[in-house]
């Protein structure tokens, strides 16, 4: 027999195996092969994959993809050939210096219907814009509170908004954001010729601007260097945006932009929620969490009033009408605010990660985002004071420590189809009836007991071996699960080294919806469970173990598995209990993961 | 370094011709679309292919029936396969073909068919049974370790290929497998003993 991997590779070259292919199957399977590959390539043909999501996928394909989409998307543009008469600066030049303008804005989120709406830019601060079906907005940022008034002619109604959290004296405007693009010192942002183009009956220069997060496209006027046409694609967004029938120098009528309804309309005011309103909200909530910022993987209103209602539940409370009136009062406009910079991550960069984080905390950051016009990072602590960074400087650490993301279950394939037989086991579990709700832990959080060794009390198993027990493969089909001996048995996971342990996941054998009995999940620091030994989960209601009586309850086998929260214990070993089932005196696992990260 | 890239040759197969790592990387580009450029890569894998079903299915009947559903796969996936050389399509190609094989042998009915066939060869190969396996004998012992276990094996003693390609192959880590194929090894042994007191 052969002792090591030389040896047993000397036997594998050693032996004379038939596995010479046959000629004819070879020159079948090619033809067959070419045939499907022929077949797939017509599929493909007949996707109607949109073009836009194309070039976002692939950067090989992008700047040819952008010219094509160029030419399929404008009606009236025809190739005359010819030099260059204008260069990128030239267009630059024409808009950076501002002159009242009017054009047509289309914009269209990927898989979206497309919004089109009329701008008119009376100043750099004053704009007011109609969209086809009527509804107009007027906008003036050269007031502080910055005000804007959205007029809904179907309702004869008028909004007066004010945003005090809005900075004045900025306002977004796509030209003057791509007339600063050589001020941003970026080498990708290059200007590439497209040549000269018929567009609108009127000659035009192309001008291609790649970037990472911007793709521009301009036509410019081959004599005056004035847009005709400017395609501007986020592709990381997802968002595209189209600005044509261009007309500069328009002598506008200053009533167009004046902040006063319309005659005979209601008006109604309203005064947008602010970064204050933010903070006491913050604040009320952690004070009635006990001092604790909730612990949500976004400050939404349906994952924080679960939190309410369960730390409510938890603590046997019995909040009065005031107090939770009181809380809906501060909470009501932060959650606005929230909304509001939730509304767009890539715009306001929203990042929570207050959760566990203690009220008076100065040290701790639970929250982070750029407020609308500001390049800056605006970090709120857990005094609930506020800072303002450089986005080099966001507390990075703090937020690997304390965001908790959903994990990642992979979950196998469910066998059991039907209604579980009715075994009559007491302190059984009732079935939840709908999917796990997701099981929030740190991120990097993963499945540490992969491939870890294991040990069991019945090391020689009827079918399959103890390994299988982390070896990942979670499908209950034969080969997948590893069958121990009868009545009490436990195995022990090794996982060589220290973790933080959030989570353990088992499955028996979801082949069947049988309910194991004696279940017992134990975390401890050295292979024999002697001292320090914590019990996670038990639900062995007689003592069967001699590991105390358990209160946790029976359950019933499921492809979900028994997920088990261990609340970021500190172990090393995992032990698991279990003593037959309702189907069998034997004791099954397919697998059981282990959710932790390491120790630093 | 530079030099011996470029004079690299990438043989694949006893019957295929040599081919320049950049022409290979050639090929795998254009085989994203051009029908050629996919048969140029079909003629350079299909014997490996086919040894390696036939070293994990023992029958080259089965194996032949896997070896078309591997390369069926390829050609109606290759299209959005995003590998753009050589060494991305061996290893893209491998999984596909481990997966392919595993799920052929997960089925209990089709290994003990395996079995038996490999049953029935020993008794007429083995007479006067040596202290050395033969072929039949050792893939019984094989086909008693995990579905991927058995890739692991196969693609290291009999592809010969180094743990970090394994690695590439059934995304895992070098260190692991180390580790693992240690242990696989030993059951493998184990297994190999109690072929040889004829329990199958």
């Amino acid at each position: 027999m052969f002792k090591n991997e030389d040896d047993f590779k000397k036997i594998v070259d050693r032996l004379n195996i038939d596995d010479k292919p046959s000629a004819a199957h070879r020159e079948s399977l090619h033809k067959q092969m070419l045939s499907v590959f022929d077949k797939s390539g017509e599929e493909s043909k007949t996707e109607s994959r949109p073009l836009w999501r194309t070039i976002m996928k692939s950067p090989i394909t992008k700047l040819a993809a952008a010219a094509v989409i160029i030419i399929a998307v404008l009606v009236g543009i025809h190739l005359i050939g010819g030099s260059s008469s204008i260069a990128f600066a030239d267009v630059l030049e024409q808009i950076r210096t501002f002159r009242p303008y009017s054009c047509t804005v289309t914009s269209q989120y990927e898989g979206k219907s497309a919004i089109t709406r009329q701008l008119m830019k009376l100043t750099n601060l004053r704009r007011r814009e109609v969209y086809t079906d009527g509804y107009v907005q007027i906008f003036d940022l050269s007031q502080d509170p910055v005000k804007m008034l959205a007029i809904h002619p179907d309702k004869m109604l008028a909004i007066e908004k004010t945003s005090p959290d809005i900075e004045p004296g900025r306002d977004f405007d796509l030209l003057r954001y791509l007339s600063i693009i050589q001020d941003e010192n970026d080498l990708r942002l290059t200007a590439e010729e497209l040549g000269l183009q018929e567009i609108d009956e009127q000659t035009a220069q192309g001008f291609h601007v790649p970037g990472e997060n911007n793709d521009w496209t301009i036509w410019a006027d081959a004599q005056t260097g004035l847009p005709i046409r400017i395609e501007l694609i986020h592709p990381k967004i997802g968002q595209k945006i189209i600005m044509s029938d261009f007309e500069f120098d328009v002598e506008f009528d200053e009533s167009l932009f004046a902040m006063i309804a319309p005659e005979g309309y209601t008006v109604k005011k309203v005064v947008e929620p602010t970064e204050q309103d933010l903070i006491e909200g913050l604040g009320a909530v952690a004070k009635f969490l006990g001092g604790e910022f909730p612990s949500v993987s976004e400050f939404r209103l349906r994952p924080l009033q679960k939190v309410l209602k369960e730390y409510i539940e938890q603590n046997n409370l019995s909040p009065s009408q005031d107090e939770m009136h009181s809380l809906g009062e501060k909470l009501s406009p932060a959650m606005k605010y929230f909304a509001r910079i939730n509304s767009n991550k890539d715009f306001f960069k929203l990042s929570y990660v207050g959760g566990g984080v203690r009220l008076g905390d100065a040290n701790t950051a639970i929250l982070w985002y750029t407020p609308q016009g500001t390049p800056n990072y605006h970090i709120v602590y857990g005094d609930l004071s506020v800072r303002e960074v450089a986005p080099d400087n966001l507390p990075t650490e703090s937020k690997e420590a304390n965001t908790r993301v959903a994990l990642d279950i992979k979950l196998p394939k469910p066998m059991f189809v039907g209604t579980p037989q009715d075994y009559k086991v007491p302190n059984l579990e009732k079935p939840l009836g709908r999917d796990r709700p997701p099981f929030l832990a740190p991120v990097g959080t993963k499945n540490v007991a992969l491939g870890k060794p294991v040990f069991s009390t019945d090391e020689d198993p009827f079918i399959g071996e103890i390994e299988m027990i982390t070896d990942g493969d979670k499908e209950a089909a034969d080969g997948s699960f590893v069958e121990l001996g009868p009545f009490k048995q436990h195995v022990t996971i090794d996982l060589e080294a220290e973790y933080n342990i959030y989570a353990i996941v088992i499955w028996h054998y979801h082949k069947q919806a049988w309910v194991f009995f004696d279940v017992a999940v134990q975390v401890g620091d050295e292979p024999d469970f002697i001292t320090n030994v914590k019990t996670l989960f038990n639900n062995d209601i007689d003592n069967s173990l001699g590991q105390g009586v358990g209160k946790h309850k029976h359950y019933t086998e499921t492809s979900e598995g028994k997920l088990i929260d261990a609340k970021g214990v500190q172990a090393r070993y995992v032990r698991l209990h279990s003593n037959g089932s309702t189907g069998s005196d034997t004791n099954y696992y397919i697998e059981v993961e282990v959710y932790g990260k390491a120790i630093k | 370094m530079a030099c011996r890239a470029i004079i690299c040759l990438v043989m694949v197969g006893a019957m295929a011709k040599p081919v320049k790592q950049t022409d290979a990387d050639d090929i795998m580009v254009r085989a994203h679309r051009e029908a050629e450029a996919l048969s140029q890569l079909y003629e350079l894998y299909y014997e490996r292919i086919f040894r390696f079903c036939a070293h994990r299915l023992f029958s080259k009947e089965t194996a032949e029936d896997v070896t078309s559903t591997i390369f069926l796969e390829v050609a109606s996936r290759i299209r959005n396969f995003g590998g753009q050389t050589e060494q991305d399509f061996r290893y893209w190609l491998y999984a596909i073909a481990a997966n392919q094989a595993n799920a052929y042998i997960r089925k209990a009915s089709r290994r003990k068919k395996l079995l038996a066939e490999a049953a029935d060869s020993m008794t007429a190969v083995t007479s006067g049974s040596t202290s050395e396996p033969d072929w039949p004998r050792l893939y019984a012992a094989i086909l008693k370790l995990k579905p991927e276990h058995q890739t692991i094996i196969t693609l290291r003693f009999f592809e010969n290929m180094e743990y970090e390609q394994i690695a590439k192959i059934l995304d895992a880590k070098p260190a692991t497998l180390r580790v693992t194929l240690h242990r696989i090894l030993g059951k493998l042994r184990r297994h190999l003993e109690t072929v040889f007191e004829g329990e199958l």
